[in-house]
């Protein structure tokens, strides 16, 4: 077992590097996997590729191996079986971490491995990064993954408060633009902390549903943020503490003991309102707190991206 | 409760230090939190008011730990009536301390120091012990220390005032040791005087009780009066037959007042034989000097006396002219030499009868040492055989010798009559070139006692051309002085009641230029006064002193060991016995006399008032009474700033605090440190802080 796997994410932050972390996570989860057997086939050429045992001889470029001596395989568009685009909260409610990891550095690190997986799996990666807007667009393609990772390690919030759109909530907008500048379907992942009431969000995504796209959503939240229990944050008391707003800078003077248990209820009650809106609307939606491994959000993602690849497999043959 | 230090209360400010740091300690950034969405749902139920003090328990802990450790550092003394056997209810002992000091004696200041005193006693309680000290130089106590109300007032009614000075530390020590040291029991000493700063070593008070033992002071009498008195009288001869006599005067009075002009008497044997006017303007001092009197052929009482003032005690100064005014001195020489007639000339004090004698045949210098102290012999070469014998004789009878060389050699014959009185034989003549110097002399020996330190020089710098080496030197001769040579220059010898003073250089300046230097008359005065044994003894003596009956009223020592004491009577009449070898006390102003058992004729001595007595000028009562007690005690009784009349009752026996508001301290430190620790989240934790990635 590689020692990527079940890696506390707050080890994996201490490595600057999000490129080789996402493949050390990824390639970690491989080799827990069998290998692949789904294979696209297309008339547009994409790129060579060495070749490596168990792939297809029928697909060896005689050209070039007459060439160059060495075995190449033709690589086609349709070999990428998808276009996956994760799309990634930067606002400024996730510039938090208390127990674990930043919820953006963890959503960074998921989004790099997805990215990187879906790109081990042929799929054509893209990344949207977003705030009030899309703020950050990179094109589904097999030949992103570097730029995809290089943009999510840029990644940050903004350093003001942003205003709140004039109407509708905040993943409204984002989510539109985004369903508008993606072509073909393909799976879209969104990873926030979806603050916003659950009928906001769940009307966000609808855009996107309505574009054909395939929906998972990954709910980023830091341990603390589901019990209220701050401990050992600068100035925090259990008994009274003065708390201040990420999105908007408002402040609030609160006793964290005695809000505890309502604001525990009104988080239960959140995240069930979302993850029923999104079971009925048929997006995976996953709750990760920053201190789940990084390979179970994979494990979720594989078994959504195989359950669509059936579903469309038996919606062709039907 | 009293305070051994209290400026250290002013640390008590230091309390303002936490409350001011947790007002103005910077407020914690508010705890951020992604967003109040979910939160606001339940802030309704859960207000929290910010308060303007963080911390309010922790900031009590500190203030008062701050608070309790200026206390303890203040070092503070529970008083005895509220901790401890030693409360106010415990049975005092008390010394009553009254001055009888001359001092005492101006005005109605006896009086009052026995009201005091009185009032002292009165105010002893069921239970309580009294004592009552009496002091001028001496203390004594005039009672046991007792219970008896009446007995200690009688004993505090019959204290009057004395001739003797002041000294209060011995009193109170004497006080001090009558207070033993019981459990259970206060000590107090009460002092009542006019408190003179010269009663006081050093003018200044010392610590003179052992801790434990209080002191309340009373000073008996308002500033220093007005008072004119004769410090000091000197006499001089003024030849042979007469007798000046100079007083000395000071005034103390109020600064800005006029001295006055007073009248000085001069009284001989109880007449008054002249009276000036002196003026005290200027220095607040004058010498007033009388006309001279006739040199008096006994010892005679005599008397300076002002026109009366406030302290009548120093008005009089008495005073003995002794009946020897003038020392006889035979000089044998074939002519007089002009520096030696001149030196004995000047003799003032004493002064000195010369005459001169012939230097051949037995008889006439046996005639001419008649009534003679001193021979004075400038060449005994000189001298025949008959006169040398002559001489011998007289000093062997105590008559004095002082003999200098000259050119002429000492015969066989006459040295052979000389050498039981001479210390050496005049040798043969040494010519020093460069001339010799007197380089080292016996300072310590009343000869050359003018010439102990800074008047070294003086000696050294005579100039010796010529001198006669000393030989056949007696065993019981002395040399006091040598030439830088180490050959003798001036030797001593006694020869049974006589004694011979030998010069082994010339006194007429033709061997040396003894003359013509400073050294000369003093040197030459002290050879005749040694040969004389002249004693030079004040006119007067002081009370206090202790003094040797026969150097007091003059008297001759006898040989028969039954008959060595002198018959004294003091001014008051009260008669005592003193042993030749005792010591006379004198203890009261006025004229004592003394006599031999078998003699008729009493000589008298003088006694007079203190020096220091005659200063009047007086301490603070409190700083007397901070610099008498024990310094713990001192220290304690300032702290608390009590007043004189009420607070000197139980020094020394308050609780100290300020160990048991350490360990108050302490514990309020542990307290404070473990609710710093449970207010103050550990350091470390907090928001993570944003990764920087590179692709």
């Amino acid at each position: 077992m590689d020692s990527a796997r079940f890696v506390d994410p707050a080890a994996l932050a201490r490595i600057a590097n999000l490129s080789l972390i996402a493949r050390m996570v990824v390639q970690g989860f491989i080799s827990g996997l069998h290998r692949s057997t789904v294979l696209g086939r297309s008339i547009d050429f994409a790129e060579h590729r060495p070749y490596m045992p168990g792939d297809d001889i029928r697909r060896l470029d005689w050209r070039l191996f007459a060439r160059s001596d060495r075995f190449h395989v033709k690589e086609f568009e349709a070999d990428t079986n998808a276009n996956f685009v994760v799309a990634v909260d930067t606002s400024r409610s996730m510039d938090y971490g208390l127990r674990g990891v930043r919820k953006l550095d963890y959503a960074r690190m998921l989004a790099g491995s997805l990215t990187a997986f879906s790109r081990s799996q042929r799929d054509r990666v893209g990344l949207a990064l977003f705030d009030v807007d899309l703020d950050e667009f990179v094109p589904p393609s097999a030949r992103h993954l570097d730029t995809v990772l290089e943009h999510l390690a840029r990644a940050e919030p903004p350093a003001d408060p942003s205003p709140p759109p004039a109407s509708g909530g905040r993943l409204a907008g984002p989510l539109a633009r985004l369903g508008a500048a993606l072509g073909r379907r393909g799976l879209v992942a969104v990873v926030s902390d979806f603050y916003e009431p659950p009928e906001d969000v769940l009307d966000a995504f609808a855009a996107l549903r309505a574009t054909g796209h395939d929906l998972m959503v990954f709910h980023v939240l830091d341990p603390s943020e589901l019990d209220l229990d701050l401990g050992g944050a600068p100035g925090f008391e259990d008994s009274g503490a003065r708390f201040r707003d990420l999105e908007t800078g408002a402040v609030l003077d609160l006793s964290p003991a005695k809000a505890r248990a309502a604001y525990r209820a009104a988080v239960d009650e959140h995240i069930t309102a979302l993850r029923s809106g999104f079971g009925r609307a048929g997006v995976d939606y996953i709750l990760a707190d920053t201190s789940t491994p990084l390979d179970f959000a994979l494990f979720r993602y594989l078994t959504e991206r195989e359950n669509r690849l059936r579903h469309r497999s038996r919606t062709h043959r039907a | 409760m009293s305070l051994l230090a209290p400026l250290f209360l002013l640390g008590g400010l230091l309390v303002a230090l936490p409350i001011v740091l947790h007002l103005t300690r910077k407020r914690r950034d508010p705890v951020p939190f992604p967003s109040f969405l979910l939160l606001k749902a339940s802030a309704a139920t859960a207000r929290w008011k910010r308060r303007r003090f963080r911390h309010l328990p922790l900031l009590i802990l500190r203030c008062l730990a701050l608070a309790l450790l200026a206390l303890a550092f203040a070092q503070p003394l529970l008083p005895p009536g509220t901790a401890g056997v030693a409360g106010s209810a415990a049975p005092l002992d008390r010394a009553v301390v009254v001055d009888r000091s001359a001092s005492m004696g101006i005005g109605a200041r006896a009086a009052e120091a026995r009201r005091v005193a009185a009032a002292e006693i009165e105010s002893l309680g069921a239970g309580d012990r009294g004592v009552v000290v009496s002091f001028a130089d001496r203390a004594t106590a005039h009672s046991e220390l007792t219970g008896d109300g009446e007995a200690l007032a009688a004993a505090a009614a019959a204290i009057t005032p004395s001739d003797g000075a002041t000294r209060v530390s011995a009193a109170l020590g004497l006080a001090a040791r009558l207070l033993p040291a019981e459990s259970g029991r206060r000590r107090e000493v009460v002092l009542i005087s006019d408190l003179q700063r010269t009663g006081f070593e050093g003018g200044a008070p010392s610590p003179s009780l052992p801790p434990g033992v209080g002191l309340r002071v009373h000073r008996i009498g308002a500033g220093i009066p007005r008072n004119a008195g004769v410090r000091l009288v000197r006499m001089s001869v003024e030849d042979a037959a007469r007798v000046a006599i100079t007083a000395s005067v000071g005034f103390v009075g109020p600064s800005g007042e006029a001295p006055p002009v007073i009248e000085a008497e001069l009284l001989v044997a109880g007449q008054v034989v002249d009276r000036r006017s002196v003026s005290l303007a200027g220095d607040r001092a004058a010498s007033v000097r009388f006309a001279a009197v006739p040199a008096p052929d006994e010892a005679r009482e005599a008397e300076v006396r002002l026109s009366g003032d406030g302290f009548a005690a120093d008005d009089r100064f008495r005073f003995v002219i002794p009946s020897e005014t003038a020392i006889p001195v035979r000089d044998f020489g074939e002519a007089a030499s002009l520096h030696v007639r001149e030196a004995l000339r000047v003799g003032a004090s004493p002064a000195f009868a010369v005459a001169r004698a012939p230097l051949r045949g037995e008889g006439a210098v046996r005639d001419a040492l008649v009534g003679a102290r001193v021979a004075l012999v400038r060449d005994p070469g000189r001298l025949d055989e008959g006169a040398a014998r002559a001489l011998a004789a007289f000093v062997r009878a105590g008559g004095g010798l002082v003999a200098a060389v000259g050119p002429r050699r000492v015969a066989d014959a006459v040295w052979a009559e000389l050498e039981g009185v001479f210390p050496a034989r005049p040798g043969e003549v040494l010519d020093r070139q460069p001339a010799g110097r007197i380089s080292d002399f016996d300072a310590r020996h009343p000869l050359f006692a003018p010439f102990e330190g800074e008047g070294a020089s003086s000696v050294a710098r005579v100039a010796v051309y010529r001198a006669r080496a000393a030989t056949d030197v007696a065993p019981d001769a002395v040399v006091l002085a040598r030439y830088d040579d180490a050959r003798p220059a001036v030797l001593l010898r006694r020869a049974d009641e006589g004694v011979t003073v030998l010069f082994t250089s010339s006194l007429d300046g033709r061997w040396n230029d003894l003359p013509r230097r400073p050294a000369f008359v003093p040197l030459f005065h002290r050879m005749v006064e040694t040969a004389a044994r002249h004693e030079r003894l004040p006119l007067a003596w002081r009370v206090g002193d202790s003094v040797e009956p026969l150097v007091a009223f003059g008297l001759a020592p006898v040989e028969d060991p039954a008959a060595a004491e002198v018959l004294v009577e003091a001014p008051s009449g009260a008669r005592s016995v003193i042993p030749d070898a005792g010591a006379l006390r004198l203890e009261e102003t006025g004229f004592f006399h003394g006599r031999r058992a078998e003699a008729s004729r009493r000589q008298p001595a003088a006694a007079n008032l203190a020096l220091a007595e005659t200063d009047l000028a007086v301490l603070d009562a409190e700083e007397v009474r901070l610099g008498a007690m024990a310094r713990s005690d001192a220290a304690a009784d300032e702290a608390a700033g009590s007043v004189p009349a009420t607070a000197g009752a139980s020094q020394g026996l308050g609780t100290p605090l300020w160990w048991a508001l350490l360990g108050v301290l302490a514990l309020l430190l542990v307290a404070e440190a473990g609710a710093a620790n449970r207010l103050t989240p550990p350091r470390g934790r907090g928001v993570a802080e944003p990764s920087s990635y590179t692709a």
